[in-house]
């Protein structure tokens, strides 16, 4: 049998939201219905995941009151959906959060993911015996952002207190696969790097690792 | 699940399953990455949706257009009494239906005993709870009532109903140094009806 002979109802997907017994399924909060809108990407084959780290070095502090800012290059076409932060002191104690701001903007379109400078607290999983405010990580966007060229996204992790501290903002991205071939394919046809080159010669072929 | 392979860079190797095109998923995002990208060739959604400029071709935030309104505001405190504590000179909220940029600062201390980078003074820059970068601690004199001092990097642009607040910190012991005098920080810039 092949993958094409499944139809979209039977095809279950298979991927570490569903085999993870921890993640309960509660339908009417956030995190299920993001699941949902992740459907299309969590089902798409010929993408790998990919995750982007800001600042690169965990070991660099933010001074008091500044703003570290961060550029990162992603594959064009990959797909932000969900990211994770977590504030460290200088001794490299894992802080609430409270202390630390971060915004993630599209340098293509200039669209900041959130509106304001959104506390680090409200994303990060950190949590203690008297403070259970830390949720599921990843946090989960309503729905996948694409970054189109030149794939570059810009990050700021500003601290808001009289201390530095250390920080790390976790990207997670599906970024697409180069395709075997397809570099011939787009020389002798012309088509461009995603769904024509491969609808137009058909004879492209998408490795998946592991199977079953 | 598909058993043929083709020889690939990866080699004939069992553990990988090959697929000879992307599925309908794939194909989904692939055209949704096509209509971005054809946004991004026709200059963004900006130039699609808002195609008119207020001020020859300029950003409002570049060239303040006819519709601009002029932002000043120069305010001075006496010296604050606790050492530690945030003291804004300086607040200004941005109203509905505008946004702004501050083009140029000032901030200085009319009293004595006063020394340049001698940390009794920490002057700051906030939007909302957003220390700007590279004002969120100024240990200086900055520009005078006379000539301002240009923001660097062009200026700091402002969103309907984000709060600026302009304030001094007090360094540990500067009360037993500074006497007198006023503390002077001023905003300058403009804002502009949101297209």
């Amino acid at each position: 049998m092949k993958a094409t002979d499944f139809t979209r109802s039977d095809w279950e997907i298979i991927d570490g939201f569903t085999l993870n017994p921890n993640i309960l399924y509660l339908p009417y909060h956030y995190t299920a219905m993001c699941l949902s809108q992740l459907e299309t990407l969590r089902r798409a084959n010929l993408y790998r995941a990919r995750w982007y780290v800001a600042p690169p070095d965990i070991t660099q502090l933010i001074a008091a009151y500044d703003t570290n800012e961060t550029q990162i290059q992603v594959t064009p076409g990959s797909w932000l959906w969900g990211l994770s932060y977590n504030e460290y002191s200088d001794a490299y104690v894992i802080l609430d959060g409270n202390h630390s701001l971060i915004q993630v903007t599209d340098n293509c379109t200039g669209v900041p993911l959130f509106h304001e400078y959104a506390s680090g607290r409200g994303n990060t999983g950190y949590r203690n015996a008297q403070d259970f405010r830390g949720g599921i990580m990843p946090v989960l966007l309503t729905e996948p952002r694409c970054v189109v060229e030149p794939g570059l996204i810009n990050v700021e992790v500003a601290n808001t207190s009289a201390s530095a501290i250390r920080a790390q903002l976790v990207l997670f991205f599906a970024e697409p696969c180069i395709i075997t071939g397809q570099v011939r394919d787009e020389q002798s046809v012309g088509g461009d790097s995603y769904g024509k080159g491969i609808m137009s010669t058909g004879g492209m072929s998408g490795i998946r690792r592991g199977g079953k | 699940m598909s058993t043929t392979f083709h020889s690939t860079a990866f080699g004939a190797n069992p553990s990988y399953t090959a697929f000879e095109r992307a599925n309908y998923a794939t194909q989904c995002l692939n055209h949704h990455i096509s209509m971005w990208r054809d946004i991004a060739f026709q200059g963004g959604l900006n130039t699609m949706c808002c195609p008119a400029s207020m001020s020859g071709g300029e950003p409002p935030w570049i060239v303040m257009p006819p519709q601009g309104i002029r932002l000043q505001q120069v305010t001075g405190i006496s010296l604050p009494g606790v050492e530690g504590v945030e003291t804004p000179v300086v607040s200004l909220t941005m109203p509905i239906g505008y946004d702004g940029v501050i083009t140029l600062h000032l901030q200085l201390y009319t009293g004595t005993g006063f020394v340049e980078f001698s940390g009794d003074l920490h002057w700051r820059i906030r939007i909302n709870q957003w220390y700007v970068k590279d004002y969120g601690n100024m240990e200086t004199t900055l520009g005078s009532l006379q000539t301002p001092i240009p923001l660097n990097r062009g200026g700091i642009r402002l969103k309907a109903l984000q709060k600026v607040v302009y304030s001094v910190t007090l360094g540990a012991g500067a009360l037993g140094n500074l006497a007198g005098g006023r503390m002077i920080a001023g905003l300058f810039g403009w804002r502009y009806p949101i297209s």
